[in-house]
C-alpha cells in the first residue's frame, strides 16, 4: 500500500495554474528527490500536500485513509520547511520539548536526537543566537524526533557549509535506511545524484517522473578500427555507438551479456566495460530544454 | 574601569536611554501645556477670598454710617469706622489688582492684617476674621514681599519653582524607584542569559570587579536620570526669568497647623533624598543579586525592604534613622525645625555602612543557590500534557520576558495605587483642618452680617421705643432683635465648637466629634446645600438610613464629615450639574464629606471606580496578549505551527484562552497584593459596608418595598452590601476581558501584524467608550457592549441614571458581553484566512 497517495492536485495562483493534475504515490522506503528551477512549483507542490496551501482539487491520503485536513496527518508525517523561522525566545530544547509533548513521546528521546544530530553544544541557547546552518540542524532534529514515517525537506541543503552538507546527506542516508521516507527538494543535483535515483522534475506544473534507476547505461570500448565494423554489422535499436569515444553504450542491462557473447566471436577487441548512470544533469537539460 | 565603561555604555546605548529622557521630556512638557492653559486657580482663589471679605466689611461699615444718623459716633467708633475703611480699600485694592492679573499683593495683605490686628484691640466691636488665618496669611506675604516676588499659581503651576516641584514629585517618588529596580534587575537577566558576565570572565575580569562595575554604572545612571529630572523641571523657571520662586513658601500642615518652608528647600531635599535611597537600594538590591543569584528573588527582597520601612513610618511615625523619609517627605517636622541636615547626615552614614558592607560581601566569591531559579541556565520547560498549545503559549511569553514583566507592573502599579490610597488617608486631618477653618470662617463672615443687623435693630428697637411707637410695633422690632441675637449666640457657639475641635485634631474621639458637630449644623443649617422645595436628595435621605445602619452593625463610617454624598452631589460623576450650577458651596460639601480610608473594601472599591482593571487589561492587551496575526505574519513561524497534529482552531483558540487567562491571573495578582497590602495597614473593613445602588425611576411606578424615591433626584434608591456590589462589579469586568479578548481575535483574524492587532483594538474601545459619552441617551445605547465598560457604575445603577434608560444594568450587561463575546470569537475561529506565503 502507498504511504501518500495523491490524486488530481490542481493548485491555482490568480489565474495562474500552478499545478497541474498532479498525481503521485510515494511508497514505505522511497527516497525521493523533486527537482525544478525557481518558479516551478516544488515548495507549493509540497506545501499544498501538507495542507500549508489551499488547493483547487485534489485528494491527498496518507495510509490510504488519513486526509490532510485530518490532525493525524502530521502523527506521521513532518516536515522541514526551506524558511527556518523559529521561535526566536525559546531554546531548541523548547522547541523539542513541545514537539514531545504534542506527540506524547517520553523525554527521553529528545537526548537522543540531540546526539544523533550533534546539537547538544547549543541546545540550551536562544534560537536568536543560531547560525543558519544550527537552525537547519534543529529543524532536522525536529522533524525526525517524532519518528514518522514520512518527512518532506523543502530545500535542506541550502546555506550549508559542505560539512554540514556531507553530515546532513549521511543522516538522511541513515534515515532512509532506517525505514523513513523522505521527499526532498532541492536545486542541487550532485547532492540528489548522491542520494537517490528516485528523482521526479517538475516542469510547467506537472510531474516528469522519467528519471529512474534504470537510467543506467554500459560503456563498451573497443578498438577504433573496430567501430565502422560494428556500426554496420553489431547495432542494433538498444546499442548507440559513442564514435568520438570509440564506445558502445547499452542501454538495456539484460542485453549486454548478449552483446559481449557477441563481440567476442567476431574477435573484437574489448578494451574495457564500464556502468554510467545517464547524467541528471543531462537528463535536467532535456527536460528543461536547455542547450 | 573598563569594564565599568562597557557596563555603562550598554545602558546608555540601549533603547530605554532613549526612551525614557523622550517620555520624560514628552510628559514634562504635555503637563507645562496644560498648566499654563488652564491656570488661573490660585488668583480666583484670591479674588473669592477678597469679596468675601469686602460684604461683611461693608456690612459694618453700613452699620457706623447708620448709628452716625441715628445717634452719631463716639471717637472711638470714629477711628474704628476710619480703620474698616482702610481696610476695605485695601480689599478693594487687591481685588482690582487681582481682575488685573497682578498677584503682587503681599504689601496690602500685611498692611490690611495690621489694621484688622488694630481694629481686634479694639473692645466690643464685631469679628469679621479669625485671627489664626490671618496669623498664617500674613506670615506668608512676609515671606514673599521679603524676597521680592508675588503671589504665583500654585494649583496649576507653569513657569515657577512650584511646577518643578510637581515634576519632582511625578519623577521622583518609590514608584519610579520601583520601576529603576526593575530595569536593573532585567538588565542583569539580560546580561546573564546573553552570557556577558561570563565573556567578561573569560577575559580576566574578575567577579568582584564585575559586581562593583554593574553597580557603579547604576548608580551614576541613576545620579545622571535625577540631574536629567532637575534640569527639565527647573528650565521653565529659569527660562522665564522666575528664579526668585525658588523662596516661595509652600504650606505644609503638621498638627500645630500650617507652617511653610521656602521651595528650594523641597527642590533641594526632594532629589538629593531620592538619590541617595536609589543608591543605597541598589547597594542592597545588588548584594541580594550576589548572595541569591536570582534577580526576581532580589528584586522581590528589596521591595519588602521598602514596604518594610514604609510599614515602619505608618506605625511610629518620623524616625531619624529610617531612610524611607527620604522618599516620603510629608514629615514636615524635618523640614520646619531644620532636622532634614541632621536626618541627611545620619542616613549617608547608614549608607556608608551598607556600602562598606557591600564591598566585603561583593568581594566574596560564594554565593547560596537558590534552586528555583538558577539564572546561569533556562529554566526547564516542563510541558503540560493536556493543555500543550497553551503551556507552549505561556512558554513563549515566559522566554521573552513578558510574563515577569506583566508581574512587576502589575505589583507596582498596585502598591502605586495604594500608596496614593494611604497617602489620601494621612492627609484626614489636614482635610478636616481646612474644612474647620473654612467652615468657621464663614460662620464670622455671616456672624458679622447678624450682628450688624442685631446692633440695628436694636437701635431701631431703641428708637422705636423712644419715639413713642406702637406696642404691635416695638413687639415687632422686639422679635425680630431676639431673633438675630439667637443667631449671634449660635454662631459664636459653633464658632468656639470649632475652635476647640481645631485643638483637638488627631486626638482618639475627633472624627466622632466632627460628625457630631456637623450633624447638628446641618441639623440647623441644613448645612451646604441650598434648601429645595421639591424635596430630599439621595444624600439626604441615604445619609440617615445609613446612619442607622452603622449603629446597628457597629460599623466604621468612612467619610469624614457626617454626610454620605451621593453621585448627585460628586463633582466627579454629576459633571453636567457641576458645570453649569454656581457650585462652589457643593464643591466644598463634597469636600469635607468625602468618603477616605485606607482599608481593603475601600481600596478595592476605589479601585473598580477609578477603572483601574480596565487600564491594566488594556496594558496586557499591548504587553503579553498573543494575537491571531502572530501566526499568520511574513517571516512567521507559521510552517512551524501548522505541520503538527493540530488544527489551525485549536492554535488559534489557545491563543485566546491564553489572553484570557493570563488577564484574569494578572488581574488577580493586582488585587491579591492591594488586598494583602490594604490589609496589613488599614484592616480588611466591613464586608457589609453600605453603598446606595441608584434605579431608574421608569422601573417602578411606586415606591417598592425595597428601594426609596428621593424626590429632588427624580431617582429610586436602596442600599446594598460593598461585597455584594464588588461580586457584580467583578463579574462584569470578566465578562469585559471576555469581550476584550474576542474582538481582539476577530481583529488579529484579518490582521498581519501582531501590534496593529492591538492597536486597532485598543482604537475600536476608545471609539465604543466616546460614543457613549457622545450619545449618552441614545435608545440603543443598552445594546453597546462599552456602556457597560464602567464596571461599578454598571453594578450600583448609576449608569441607567446617566444614560437615563434602565435596561443598563447588571443583567443585561451580563447578556450582551456574554452573548458578543461568543459571537465575536465564533468570528475569529470560523473565518477563512488566507494562508501565509
Amino acid at each position: 500500500m502507498a504511504l501518500l497517495t495523491v490524486e488530481g492536485l490542481n493548485k491555482f495562483y490568480g489565474k495562474n495554474h500552478v499545478l497541474k493534475s498532479i498525481t503521485f504515490d510515494i511508497h514505505p522506503g522511497d527516497l525521493i528527490g523533486l527537482v525544478g528551477p525557481n518558479g516551478s512549483g516544488k515548495s507549493t507542490l509540497m506545501r499544498s500536500v501538507l495542507n500549508l496551501e489551499p488547493i483547487k482539487e485534489g485528494t491527498i491520503r496518507l495510509l490510504g485513509e488519513i486526509k490532510k485536513e485530518d490532525t493525524k496527518f502530521f502523527k506521521y508525517l513532518t516536515f522541514l520547511p526551506s524558511e527556518n523561522h523559529l521561535y526566536d525566545h525559546l531554546t531548541g530544547r523548547d522547541h523539542m520539548a513541545f514537539i514531545a509533548n504534542v506527540h506524547s513521546l517520553d523525554r527521553n528521546c529528545i537526548n537522543k536526537v540531540i546526539d544523533k544530530v550533534g546539537i547538544g553544544g547549543y541546545v540550551d541557547q536562544t534560537v536568536k543566537s543560531y547560525s543558519y546552518g544550527m537552525r537547519q540542524r534543529l529543524l532536522i532534529a525536529l522533524s525526525i524526533l517524532p519518528e514518522p514515517k514520512l518527512i518532506f525537506m523543502d530545500e535542506p541543503f541550502n546555506g550549508l557549509d559542505p560539512t554540514s552538507v556531507i553530515e546532513l546527506k549521511q543522516l538522511v542516508r541513515e534515515l532512509n535506511q532506517e525505514g523513513i521516507t523522505l521527499m526532498i527538494s532541492t536545486h542541487n543535483l550532485n547532492i540528489l545524484q548522491d542520494l537517490t535515483n528516485d528523482i521526479w522534475f517538475i516542469k510547467d506544473g506537472a510531474l516528469n517522473k522519467s528519471y529512474q534507476k534504470e537510467s543506467l547505461v554500459y560503456l563498451i570500448e573497443i578498438d577504433e578500427s573496430d567501430v565502422e565494423y560494428v556500426k554496420t554489422e553489431i547495432a542494433g535499436s538498444n546499442i548507440d555507438i559513442n564514435e568520438d569515444k570509440n564506445t558502445l553504450i547499452i542501454k538495456d542491462k539484460s542485453q549486454l551479456n548478449n552483446y559481449l557473447q557477441v563481440l567476442i566471436r567476431k574477435n573484437i577487441n574489448i578494451k574495457s566495460v564500464n556502468e554510467n548512470r545517464t547524467s541528471l544533469e543531462q537528463t535536467y537539460k532535456e527536460i528543461y530544454e536547455i542547450s | 574601569m573598563h569594564t565599568f565603561k562597557i557596563i555603562l555604555k550598554s545602558i546608555l546605548k540601549s533603547k530605554m536611554s532613549l526612551l525614557i529622557p523622550g517620555i520624560l521630556i514628552l510628559i514634562t512638557t504635555i503637563i507645562l501645556f496644560i498648566n499654563m492653559f488652564e491656570s488661573g486657580q490660585t488668583k480666583e482663589a484670591l479674588l473669592a477670598q477678597q469679596e468675601e471679605r469686602m460684604v461683611p466689611l461693608d456690612f459694618v461699615i453700613s452699620q457706623f454710617y447708620a448709628k452716625e444718623s441715628d445717634v452719631g459716633l463716639t471717637e472711638m467708633d470714629e477711628e474704628v469706622r476710619t480703620n474698616l475703611e482702610t481696610q476695605f480699600d485695601l480689599v478693594s485694592s487687591m481685588y482690582r489688582k487681582l481682575e488685573e492679573n497682578n498677584m503682587d499683593i503681599s504689601s496690602e495683605i500685611i498692611r490690611y492684617v495690621n489694621e484688622y490686628e488694630t481694629y481686634d484691640r479694639y473692645e466690643g466691636y464685631i469679628q469679621i476674621e479669625s485671627m489664626d488665618q490671618l496669623a498664617v496669611q500674613k506670615e506668608k506675604a512676609e515671606i514673599i514681599n521679603a524676597h521680592g516676588i508675588e503671589y504665583i499659581e500654585e494649583e496649576m503651576p507653569y513657569n515657577s519653582s512650584l511646577f518643578a516641584l510637581q515634576i519632582m514629585n511625578l519623577f521622583l517618588n518609590p514608584i519610579t524607584l520601583l520601576f529603576l529596580l526593575l530595569i536593573v534587575n532585567f538588565k542583569f537577566t539580560s546580561d546573564q542569559r546573553n552570557k556577558i558576565f561570563e565573556w567578561m570572565q573569560l577575559n580576566s575580569v574578575s567577579k568582584k570587579n564585575i559586581s562593583f562595575s554593574f553597580l557603579g554604572a547604576f548608580v551614576l545612571t541613576t545620579i545622571m536620570y535625577a540631574l536629567i529630572i532637575m534640569v527639565v523641571s527647573l528650565l521653565p523657571m529659569i527660562i522665564t526669568g522666575n528664579f526668585q520662586t525658588i523662596h516661595y513658601p509652600v504650606e505644609l500642615f503638621t498638627n500645630d497647623g500650617t507652617s511653610f518652608i521656602a521651595a528650594w528647600k523641597l527642590l533641594l531635599y526632594i532629589p538629593i533624598g531620592w538619590m541617595v535611597f536609589a543608591i543605597m537600594i541598589l547597594y542592597i538590591n545588588v548584594i541580594f543579586i550576589k548572595i541569591t543569584q536570582s534577580a526576581s528573588f532580589a528584586f522581590i527582597l528589596s521591595v519588602l525592604i521598602m514596604g518594610s520601612l514604609y510599614i515602619v513610618n505608618y506605625n511610629f511615625g518620623l524616625q531619624i534613622w529610617n531612610p524611607i523619609h527620604l522618599l516620603i517627605n510629608y514629615e514636615i517636622d524635618l523640614f520646619v525645625q531644620y532636622a532634614f541636615v541632621d536626618f541627611l547626615i545620619i542616613i549617608l552614614i547608614l549608607t556608608a555602612i551598607i556600602q562598606i558592607l557591600g564591598f566585603f560581601l561583593l568581594k566574596l566569591n560564594f554565593s547560596f543557590q537558590i534552586k528555583y531559579n538558577n539564572n546561569f541556565r533556562q529554566s526547564l520547560y516542563k510541558p503540560s500534557r493536556h493543555f500543550k498549545l497553551l503551556s507552549f503559549e505561556a512558554l513563549r511569553k515566559k522566554r521573552n520576558h513578558t510574563l515577569s514583566l506583566s508581574v512587576a507592573i502589575v505589583s507596582i502599579l498596585a502598591l502605586a495605587y495604594y500608596f496614593n490610597i494611604d497617602q489620601e488617608y494621612h492627609e484626614i486631618p489636614e482635610i478636616y483642618h481646612e474644612a474647620l477653618t473654612d467652615y468657621r470662617d464663614e460662620l464670622i463672615r455671616n456672624g458679622a452680617a447678624q450682628e450688624t443687623l442685631l446692633l440695628e435693630s436694636e437701635l431701631s428697637l431703641e428708637n422705636a421705643k423712644n419715639s413713642g411707637a406702637e406696642d404691635s410695633t416695638i413687639e415687632e422690632i422686639e422679635d425680630a432683635t431676639n431673633l438675630y441675637s439667637q443667631m449671634v449666640d449660635d454662631t459664636a457657639y459653633y464658632i468656639d465648637e470649632i475652635n476647640a475641635l481645631l485643638e483637638n485634631i488627631g486626638s482618639a474621639d475627633f472624627n466622632e466629634e466632627y460628625r457630631a458637630l456637623f450633624e447638628t449644623i446641618r441639623e440647623d443649617y441644613g448645612g451646604y446645600e441650598i434648601a429645595d422645595e421639591t424635596g430630599p436628595s439621595v444624600s439626604d435621605l441615604s445619609t440617615d438610613e445609613m446612619n442607622e445602619y452603622f449603629e446597628e452593625n457597629q460599623i466604621e463610617p468612612r467619610p469624614i464629615g457626617d454626610t454620605q454624598i451621593s453621585n448627585f452631589g460628586n463633582p466627579n460623576k454629576n459633571t453636567e450639574f457641576f458645570a453649569s450650577a454656581d457650585s462652589d458651596l457643593h464643591i466644598a460639601f463634597y469636600e469635607n464629606n468625602r468618603d477616605i480610608s485606607n482599608d481593603t473594601m475601600f481600596t478595592v472599591q476605589k479601585f473598580f471606580q477609578h477603572h483601574i482593571p480596565l487600564l491594566l487589561t488594556i496594558l496586557f492587551v499591548l504587553i503579553i496578549w498573543s494575537s491571531f496575526s502572530d501566526v499568520y505574519k511574513p517571516n512567521g513561524v507559521y510552517d512551524f505551527i501548522f505541520t503538527k497534529p493540530f488544527t489551525e482552531r485549536m492554535v488559534l483558540f489557545s491563543k485566546w484562552c491564553f489572553n484570557l487567562l493570563s488577564t484574569y491571573i494578572l488581574l488577580l495578582i493586582g488585587a491579591i497584593i492591594l488586598i494583602a497590602i490594604s490589609a496589613a495597614l488599614g484592616g480588611i473593613g466591613s464586608l457589609n459596608y453600605p453603598i446606595v445602588i441608584y434605579e431608574h425611576e421608569s422601573l417602578y411606578a411606586t415606591s417598592t418595598e425595597y428601594s426609596t424615591y428621593a424626590p429632588l433626584d427624580e431617582v429610586f434608591y436602596r442600599l446594598d452590601t460593598i461585597s455584594t456590589v464588588l461580586m457584580e462589579a467583578s463579574v462584569i469586568l470578566f465578562l469585559v476581558v471576555f469581550f476584550t479578548a474576542s474582538l481582539h481575535a476577530v481583529i488579529g483574524r484579518f490582521s498581519k501584524h501582531h501590534y496593529v492587532t492591538s492597536l486597532v483594538t485598543l482604537a475600536v474601545i476608545a471609539i465604543g467608550y466616546a460614543s457613549t459619552l457622545f450619545y449618552t441617551e441614545a435608545s440603543w445605547m443598552w445594546l453597546n457592549p462599552f456602556i457597560y465598560f464602567d464596571v461599578w457604575d454598571v453594578a450600583d445603577g448609576w449608569q441607567s441614571i446617566v444614560v437615563n434608560d434602565p435596561r443598563v444594568n447588571f443583567a443585561n450587561g451580563a447578556i450582551i458581553l456574554t452573548i458578543l463575546s461568543v459571537v465575536l470569537l465564533i468570528i475569529g475561529l470560523i473565518s477563512n484566512r488566507k494562508r501565509a506565503m
